[in-house]
């Protein structure tokens, strides 16, 4: 395998991009893209409404750990991945598309 | 983490989401970077060759009629050749051929890009590997040369919480209604709806483990029924209530 070197750009340092309120299951939420130059850092929520549902309570306050599966490990037994989280939902996935886009990702 | 595990994190923008890989163990930045600008690849070109919503990947041209599967390119009929496996395996429950909109093997593509990623990531000298596309997750191996990953399943009423946590030993694939909306199309009633609130399958393979998770989704019991049989394949639901059924072998943590 020939050795690579990291992708250059023009973007470059640290930054952190909220994309738009838009609506998911249970109400509506943003998320927040830390990318350091081209590369994703983490990807989590920004923010969340409800709609009056108690359901998502519990989820605003831990903030959904998209991405972020340690966040959930913690609360629990030692584990390395979460299966069937919220990060497949449109609503999550259309805030995150435009997220990357302004990042120029 | 686990406390003894040396672990790098990957993320991956594709597929209309962000793949993470994981590598455990001590390898070299170099090594990594070129190993995961390849897997990078294979994700991308399963996109481009695949995605229903590019309107000029060979699959919708295929959707539309406007080229036969001979004129695709060949990972198509391969696709193909797995998605008919996994649908005489399930019985009819997995259907990509009776969708609304045309043939979609998206049900399956997800796990399988995944898959081949994790198979590439092999060539690394790694105590193990995880690669997780939106929480269907491929890996091998440990955190460490002589410890199991765990993953945990979280509860489709409050994803928050988990309801169960699994010994990962290969591949898991999680469905519900809860992650993205009523999208699960019934193939026999030819109706959307879901038999149960979340439906996860572990097995060797995260192509088929993908399709019968959505195949368990829809077809419920009579799914589970079907999994059963299968060698190394096992199936766990969790329905409106809370309650959690699962096949006898499937690899659940109790401590």
């Amino acid at each position: 395998m020939a050795p690579t070197t990291t992708t250059t750009s023009a973007v470059t340092g640290v930054r952190t991009v909220t994309g738009p309120l838009v609506n998911y299951f249970y109400g509506e939420l943003s998320v927040k893209v830390t990318a350091n130059g081209k590369k994703i850092k983490s990807v989590t929520i920004g923010t969340l409404t409800d709609g009056g549902n108690p359901r998502s309570i519990t989820i605003d306050q831990y903030a959904i750990p998209i991405l972020e599966p340690e966040a959930l490990a913690a609360q629990s037994s030692s584990i390395q991945s979460v299966s069937g989280a919220s990060y497949t939902s449109a609503g999550f996935q259309m805030s995150l598309q435009y997220a990357l886009k302004s990042l120029g990702i | 983490m686990g406390s003894a595990a040396t672990s790098t994190r990957h993320l991956i923008e594709v597929m209309g989401t962000v793949v993470t890989v994981d590598l455990f163990g001590d390898v070299d930045d170099l090594s990594a970077a070129g190993v995961i600008e390849q897997v990078e690849e294979i994700l991308r070109e399963a996109d481009r060759v695949f995605s229903t919503y590019k309107e000029s990947s060979p699959l919708s041209r295929l959707r539309r009629g406007e080229v036969t599967l001979g004129e695709t390119p060949a990972v198509v009929g391969d696709v193909l050749d797995l998605c008919q496996r996994a649908k005489s395996l399930s019985a009819g429950w997995f259907d990509p051929w009776h969708l609304p909109g045309g043939i979609d093997p998206t049900g399956y593509v997800k796990g399988w890009a995944a898959q081949r990623a994790l198979d590439h990531v092999r060539i690394l000298p790694l105590s193990g590997a995880i690669v997780n596309a939106a929480g269907d997750i491929a890996s091998f191996g440990g955190p460490t040369p002589d410890t199991v990953f765990r993953t945990g399943i979280v509860r489709p009423d409050d994803e928050g919480q988990l309801a169960a946590v699994v010994e990962l030993r290969g591949s898991l694939a999680t469905s519900g209604e809860a992650q993205r909306g009523a999208h699960l199309f019934n193939p026999f009633t030819r109706q959307y709806g879901a038999a149960v609130a979340s439906a996860s399958v572990a097995g060797p393979d995260l192509g088929l483990c993908d399709a019968l998770a959505t195949a368990l989704s829809v077809g419920g019991h009579d799914v589970m029924v079907l999994v059963e049989k299968l060698k190394d394949y096992e199936a766990m639901t969790i329905d409106a209530q809370g309650s959690i059924r699962a096949t006898p072998g499937f690899p659940f943590v109790r401590d």
